[in-house]
């Protein structure tokens, strides 16, 4: 089993890391932690697709670097704040990714998502929380619906 | 023959004497009289009609003949049977009733008379008077004379009539109206030029104009040019027919002529057969002027004082009247055809005079919209710097608005704008101006603007009534109408609706005793408008401003809240991981937990802090002297927590120099260690943020050449730029490459700035330089002695 997380928080993406570590102990889990570091391992997320993505919403461009990618300018013009809607976006649009089921994980309200989620549809909207066991109930069910 | 040649040399209407004088000595008579019958005496009875003297020519001698006579004379006779009459002997005729003193001083025992008829159908007669009879031959040539002195004299009449019309076409034409209209000084100027040359061709004692110095304002006429130097003409007329023949015309829009209004009360009944309801008093000041002018003796019989005067029309608006009066040369009368070219003259200047009123008009209406966009940029300025306060006065917006606009608003004497009061029962005044609004003592003032308009049913009020309406109302106002609303005088209302998206909050209201200009509507409801989104702009700000207090309030309750329970698990951690027993992926993992509860704990702070700052409330610094070891430990702390926060993959490592502090046990630095602490990790946390993988953020401080402490932090990440170092410390700022990498408000770098503030001190941002290191700055005053 894949699970691919989308994660910026460093100490968020530790935490959930070891958590499914320990739940899933044969999953491969992959990590992207910036927008650009999704579209750039695009790629390699469709030619070898993961069971399950875990999204996060609000995720920074990319890491501060001297080479830094600028973004494009629709993206400078939208921001950090649906990043994560994007990256979802390009996986429903790619025939190869198109029925991975995608876990949206945010601390943003589902009451300030709803657009996105009637246009997204995800397989599921989660809101982060200390408690794991939510998360894993629902990538448990996720997997048994493929 | 020789009665054609004089006719030719006339070159003014007194050339009928001159004429008079050719037909006399043609038959060796020593006299001759042009009388002329009386127009409205044709169809009716013969004993109501008279003879006037038109004009008159006598050899030698200075007396004149009567001026008027009844029909039930010879003269009158030749008149109504149209038949040549020959009076050979006067004294013994016994169709001469009344011999006249003239006939008898100037020794003339003959006369003969022929009727003629004149060129616009008026009957008179032509007569000849001397010493010894006429025979048949002199009277058949006295009857052809007749024929022809009409039609010669209607010659003369012609050239002038059409050298007086050119005339006034050069004179108007020298008055440029192509660019900016000439003044009024300029127009009237001309209007002199043309009544001048007016009186001098009809040989009026007098020409006057009146004319109605706006096109909207009906009730006065001006004199605007007159003839008369010595005694002034009346200054002003109403269309009334109460004020004689020039209020008639007025009135009426009719064109008048008159024989003699110096017997008008004697020939009231005839003249009013013609002109209903016109009126006129003889008057005696006017009989002893015309004999000063004429150089007549109270004995002298007084020569007819005839009279004519047109309407000047503007569609069917009447805008003037032109009037002329008692000529001062024979002939004594007033033809049809001269007042025919009176009213010629009368469309002329009644043209001129409408397009400068409208060019006048223009040109205050441009006037008008540029003291509009003046006054609104002026309006707008005070507003912009008033909406700029938490809680904006819609008063002082309004009172600056009507003082900035005041003078765009042609003839208004008074301008208010009343609101509806919470309970919406009355408006009171909110602002006002004008000279009626800011007349008297100051307490005078007040009175006048806490008088209130009653809003109740039914509505009595023109404000109520605009209120409920939600329509603009112009009136015509007669006095006493409107006590409350309208101050005495003013005759002209405009009242606006001032309306926001809640509905209609009040009413402008403009006045004056003279009228508008044609635009000034259209200027109020503009103003009204703008009076409108100004009051919704200022409702909006406080109704935000009210729930941003709100919400600050919460933030310091939520901060409040907070606090204790941070603060003690923090503390807690901090026991828990000074225990030896500890494992080293269980102190990992407590430390990243202490890092996380410094983090809320400087995020519950930057919550009180932001919520005091955007109250306008400063930050207080509980100063006490800063040690090295203090500040030192603090400050491995805030580097260790802040290390945790990073992702471990990208090296960012952070170090202290903790020997560049050891100068503090030398030098007096008192600090706020709290506030300091706050200071510096958000530093450190931008640094953690925006710093390049695999790289060092140094923490350091000293002493600076100019005597300041300092605290430093240092990273090589994104650079900013030196335009960018000014505008950091703003709020809301963030860099555009930032914004890319790291999530934030922009409010951490305006928070470490107002901290120094609190110190005395100062954020100092010092750009990258070429190795790509940046550095900020917290710069402490040193207490000096210390120094030493």
């Amino acid at each position: 089993m894949k699970i691919l997380i989308v994660e910026d928080n460093s100490i968020q993406l530790e935490w959930m890391n070891d958590e499914l570590a320990r739940r899933f102990p044969s999953a491969k889990i992959q990590e992207c932690d910036t927008e650009y570091g999704f579209r750039a391992a695009f790629e390699k997320i469709a030619a070898d697709p993961p069971d399950v993505v875990l999204m996060d919403v609000m995720l920074n461009w990319t890491h501060p670097a001297e080479d830094m990618e600028p973004r494009p300018p629709a993206i400078a013009e939208a921001g950090i704040w649906r990043a994560g809607i994007r990256c979802q976006k390009m996986l429903r649009g790619d025939p190869r990714t198109k029925d991975i089921p995608v876990l949206l994980y945010t601390s943003l309200a589902e009451s300030s998502l709803t657009a996105e989620l009637k246009e997204m549809s995800p397989a599921a909207y989660l809101p982060k929380d200390s408690n794991f066991e939510p998360l894993v109930r629902e990538i448990q069910s996720t997997l048994k619906k493929k | 023959m020789l009665l054609v040649q004089t006719a030719a040399r006339q070159e003014c209407l007194s050339g009928l004497c001159e004429l008079l004088r050719t037909v006399a000595e043609i038959s060796g008579s020593i006299g001759c009289v042009l009388w002329e019958l009386a127009p409205y005496t044709q169809g009716g009875e013969p004993r109501d009609g008279r003879l006037y003297v038109l004009a008159q020519w006598f050899h030698g001698c200075n007396t004149s003949a009567t001026y008027n006579l009844g029909l039930d004379s010879v003269t009158g006779s030749a008149i109504l049977e149209q038949k040549a009459m020959n009076v050979g002997q006067i004294s013994t005729d016994h169709r001469v009733r009344d011999q006249h003193p003239f006939l008898k001083h100037t020794h003339i025992n003959s006369f003969c008379s022929a009727p003629l008829t004149f060129l616009d159908g008026r009957k008179g007669a032509l007569n000849l008077y001397r010493a010894t009879p006429f025979t048949d031959a002199e009277l058949e040539r006295l009857v052809q004379m007749a024929w022809l002195v009409p039609e010669l004299y209607g010659n003369i009449r012609d050239k002038i009539s059409f050298r007086q019309i050119r005339k006034i076409n050069g004179i108007m034409q020298r008055v440029d109206m192509t660019s900016s209209p000439p003044t009024h000084d300029h127009v009237c100027a001309a209007l002199n030029a043309i009544v001048e040359s007016v009186a001098d061709t009809f040989q009026s004692m007098e020409t006057s104009l009146y004319l109605r110095n706006t096109q909207d304002n009906p009730a006065v006429f001006d004199l605007t040019a007159t003839s008369l130097k010595n005694h002034p003409a009346k200054k002003q007329y109403r269309a009334s027919s109460e004020e004689g023949l020039t209020g008639w015309i007025l009135s009426t829009g009719t064109k008048v002529r008159l024989f003699d209004f110096n017997h008008f009360e004697r020939d009231r009944e005839l003249i009013q057969q013609q002109y209903p309801g016109i009126t006129w008093k003889d008057s005696l000041e006017i009989q002893a002027l015309a004999r000063a002018r004429l150089g007549l003796s109270v004995a002298d019989e007084l020569p007819p004082l005839s009279f004519m005067g047109c309407p000047i029309m503007t569609g069917h608006k009447v805008l003037g009247v032109i009037r002329c009066a008692a000529r001062a040369r024979e002939p004594h009368y007033y033809s049809e055809r001269e007042l025919a070219l009176l009213e010629i003259i009368a469309e002329q200047i009644g043209h001129f005079w409408v397009t400068w009123l409208n060019r006048r008009e223009i040109e205050n209406e441009n006037e008008s919209w540029r003291l509009l966009v003046m006054g609104m940029s002026l309006m707008n300025n005070f507003v912009q710097k008033e909406i700029k306060q938490p809680n904006p006065d819609v008063q002082k917006m309004f009172e600056s608005a009507l003082r900035s606009i005041r003078d765009a608003i042609s003839g208004a004497d008074a301008i208010d704008v009343r609101l509806a009061d919470e309970s919406s029962s009355e408006l009171r005044v909110a602002a006002a101006c004008g000279r009626f609004w800011e007349q008297g003592s100051p307490r005078e003032i007040a009175d006048r603007r806490n008088v209130r308009v009653p809003l109740a049913e039914p509505s009595t009020t023109i404000g109520a009534r605009v209120m409920k309406s939600g329509v603009v109302e112009t009136l015509d106002v007669r006095p006493g109408e409107y006590a409350g609303e309208i101050f005495p005088g003013m005759s002209k209302v405009i009242s606006t609706p001032v309306s926001t998206e809640e509905g209609i909050v009040g009413v402008l209201g403009v006045q004056s005793g003279e009228g508008f200009g044609r635009h000034t509507p259209l200027i109020t409801e503009l103003l009204a408008q703008q009076l409108g989104l100004y009051h919704s702009l200022a409702s909006t700000i406080r109704r935000r401003y009210r729930a941003e207090l709100e919400q600050l309030e919460t933030f310091e309750d939520l901060q409040h809240q907070l606090k204790t329970p941070i603060q003690q698990a923090h503390a807690r951690m901090q026991m828990v991981l000074q225990s030896e027993s500890l494992d080293e992926r269980l102190r990992l993992d407590l430390q990243k937990v202490r890092g996380l509860c410094g983090k809320v704990r400087r995020v519950a702070m930057s919550l009180k802090l932001f919520s005091d700052l955007s109250k306008k409330r400063c930050i207080e610094a509980n100063r006490s002297r800063a040690a090295s070891d203090g500040i030192v430990k603090m400050l491995i702390e805030a580097a260790s927590d802040n290390s945790l926060m990073v992702d471990a993959k990208r090296q960012i490592r952070f170090s202290v120099e903790r020997e560049s502090f050891r100068m503090l046990n030398t030098t007096q630095v008192f600090l706020d260690l709290d506030l300091l602490e706050q200071a510096v990790n958000n530093l450190l946390d931008n640094a953690g943020k925006y710093s390049y993988a695999n790289t060092l953020v140094k923490i350091y401080g000293g002493v600076t050449g100019k005597g300041k402490f300092h605290i430093s932090v240092s990273n090589k990440g994104i650079p900013i730029r030196p335009k960018e170092a000014a505008k950091l410390a703003e709020r809301g700022w963030r860099g555009e490459d930032a914004q890319a990498t790291g999530d934030g408000t922009g409010i951490g770098l305006w928070i470490v700035d107002h901290i120094m503030r609190a110190h005395d001190g100062q954020l100092l941002v010092i750009p990258s330089n070429p190795e790509g290191m940046t550095e900020f700055k917290l710069m402490f005053p040193v207490q000096e002695k210390a120094i030493q």
